[in-house]
């Protein structure tokens, strides 16, 4: 090498490592924030079946009817409700979605052939009809995991460019954070507790390296989702960027059966039960997961029964696409047609893991959790590696305080607005109609009041008051859950001989769980930090009087 | 539920043998320094384990699902290990043992 020392030491000029390091570190807490509530968002996302069910304390489980024969009562609900629609489109229980059966209808256009506004009813799959009892407004799990590519409060497209931004600094970070870990396999099971620093850096290392593939799968496939989005210029020159280019790709690539045309002669469609017996006998009992009628009543229509694809690393299932008049089949449709789209798919379905069943499940939401903690150990690192710089009581700069501070209430804040969300959930009235809004509103003001307490307050005592509120927020959802339902433990563990409702068991318990471990954190940091600062001010405060002795 | 714990089972098993093949840990477990030959006889035990875990991840999912779940569960395992490591370090070998045990059994019932 023939860089001088001096020349090493003078920032990221200094070889190879040093300016990954430089890159690392400030990449990181650039978009920190931000990557945090990524993670926990989207965490929570893997669960958002489960989470929607415990949000919507009224639905009652009921042995849900056959697949065709709810298809075929959501059919004859529509011929009443939009009987010359543009599309039917009806989605199917799936799995751990089991609440989950769709009738959007989309209004014909004004223009012949044009396609008018969606409009959708949520129906009973026990019964095929839409549901009589009130079901209180909820975004649910659905909105946690949607927020994690959406965030909230502004516009969809500015969201997915600051996500994509902050997802390509995350890739960038994990790039550089496995070049500059000199000791990446020597250091593989190494933690060292109650050494400051140096602990906050093992812990930061651990929850990486352990999870390295989902890190770097994770965030790669989170780009996968948008390139289109994020890369425009090959397919804008190629297709345009007319209305029809976004279906002539598709069609090109083959997912799609040549668009369904309006021919304006009545005719009246045929009985949808042999169909889907066709797809029945072609996949099995139970595999379909989405069917669409286009131009129903009309000589032109199209029925597209589309295979369920949760039982495969896939996003989409193969479908099958029946003349709507006659009932014969058309096209039998495989679910990618060429190499670069199966990649993409199995990308985005591991992104997404609906394939995943319980113990696969919970192994992704642990290692998402693993996610969170190692972007909430790097911001807990940049700070504890500068503080050990300047010493503890030596002058830090504005910008070390900065964010010491604002770490508490990102990382400890988030998780009170989480709690506050589903607090929000319970305790708004159920009939209030804008009781969805409010449960986020509850969840950002929530969030909003942690960040300015946590940089009001000194942070060792900042860290301990929220991560106590957020323990008893978790740890007391299961109380909170039994006085305002009848959904409780008591009813959802298979005692007694009830069957039990284990989506909803699992919330409460999973929720109490989390609590107790805030609380024992909490604990652990009135121990470690209480300790020795007290050990540290006290020499201190002797410091003149050791001066004063006469020498 | 059962391929899953197996498949984590093996993949704990191979990593704590993977930890126990560096000098470091070994002592920490022992208290003395391992002989070239006892480090060589971990990491191979370490690979053949791990291989044992995919071969489960496999044959319970299949090709692409048990590449997944294979993956999947190398982070609970070497969690596992390191916090073993960390708080009970004179135990990894005991601990180690009951594993192997229940892995064996576990093995034979499944076929």
């Amino acid at each position: 090498m023939s860089a001088s020392p001096a020349v090493q030491q003078r920032g990221f000029k200094g070889g190879f490592r040093q300016s990954m390091s430089w890159l690392h570190t400030w990449s990181g807490l650039a978009l920190g924030v931000l990557l945090y509530f990524i993670f926990v968002t989207g965490t929570l996302g893997y669960f958002n079946a489960e989470i929607d069910r415990w949000m919507r304390p009224e639905l009652q489980p009921a042995p849900a009817l056959p697949q065709a024969e709810q298809v075929q009562r959501a059919v004859a609900l529509a011929q009443t409700l939009e009987p010359r629609a543009h599309e039917w489109w009806i989605a199917l229980p799936q799995g751990r979605h089991r609440e989950q059966l769709t009738l959007s209808m989309q209004a014909p256009g004004a223009a012949d052939g044009a396609e008018g506004p969606w409009r959708d009813e949520r129906l009973d799959p026990a019964t095929g009809a839409p549901r009589q009892t009130l079901v209180r407004r909820t975004g649910g799990g659905d909105a946690l995991y949607v927020m994690h590519y959406a965030l909230h409060y502004m516009p969809s497209q500015a969201a997915l460019y600051l996500v994509g931004i902050a997802t390509m600094f995350m890739l960038l970070a994990i790039v550089t954070g496995v070049v500059v870990h000199k000791r990446i396999f020597a250091d593989l099971f190494t933690f060292r507790p109650g050494k400051g620093q140096r602990s906050w850096l093992d812990a930061h290392n651990l929850t990486s390296v352990l999870a390295l593939p989902y890190m770097v799968m994770i965030t790669y496939s989170g780009l996968v989702f948008y390139t289109y989005e994020y890369m425009p210029s090959v397919k804008l020159a190629l297709y345009g960027h007319d209305e029809t280019a976004g279906r002539r790709y598709d069609e090109e690539a083959g997912t799609l059966a040549p668009t369904p045309q309006r021919v304006g002669r009545a005719a009246p469609l045929a009985p949808i039960g042999p169909m889907l017996a066709q797809a029945e006998r072609a996949w099995g009992a139970e595999r379909i997961a989405f069917v669409s009628i286009s131009h129903p009543g009309d000589a032109g229509a199209r029925v597209r029964i589309e295979r369920t694809a949760r039982d495969a690393v896939a996003r989409h299932g193969s479908s099958l696409v029946f003349d709507g008049v006659t009932g014969a089949l058309l096209h039998s449709l495989r679910p990618s047609a060429n190499p670069v789209q199966t990649f993409s798919d199995a990308m985005l379905a591991l992104h997404e893991g609906h394939f995943a069943a319980p113990p696969l499940r919970w192994l992704y939401f642990l290692t998402g959790a693993l996610g969170a903690a190692m972007v909430a150990t790097g911001l807990v690192v940049w700070t504890t590696k500068r503080r050990q710089r300047v010493g503890r009581h030596g002058a830090a700069g504005a910008g070390l305080r900065f964010v010491e501070r604002l770490n508490v209430g990102t990382v400890a804040g988030l998780l009170i607005g989480i709690g506050a969300y589903f607090w929000a959930n319970r305790v708004l009235p159920v009939e209030m109609d804008t009781r969805a809004a409010w449960e986020l509103h509850a969840l950002f003001i929530a969030w909003a009041l942690a960040l300015l307490h946590g940089l009001a307050r000194p942070p060792a005592s900042a860290w301990r008051v929220q991560l106590n509120v957020g323990a008893a927020l978790f740890a007391l959802l299961p109380v909170l859950n039994a006085i305002t339902t009848d959904v409780h433990l008591g009813r959802t563990l298979p005692l007694h001989g009830q069957p039990g409702d284990w989506a909803r068991a699992g919330f409460d318990l999973t929720a109490l769980a989390f609590g107790v471990a805030l609380a024992g954190i909490a604990a652990r940091l009135r121990r470690h930090v209480g300790a020795p600062q007290a050990a540290v001010i006290a020499p201190d405060a002797s410091a003149p009087h050791v001066d004063d002795q006469p020498a | 539920m059962m391929p899953t714990l197996l498949a984590a089972a093996l993949a704990f098993l191979a990593l704590g043998a993977f930890a126990l093949a560096m000098p470091k840990h070994f002592e920490q477990a022992w208290q003395r320094e391992p002989t070239a030959r006892q480090r060589a006889a971990l990491r191979l035990a370490g690979g053949l384990l791990l291989a044992a875990a995919a071969a489960a991840c496999l044959r319970a999912e299949g090709v692409a699902l048990g590449i997944v779940l294979w993956c999947a569960v190398l982070t609970p395992a070497g969690w596992g290990a390191a916090l073993l490591l960390t708080y009970a370090p004179r135990h990894v070998p005991l601990v180690l043992g009951v594993f192997a045990l229940l892995v064996s059994g576990a093995w034979g019932a499944l076929g």
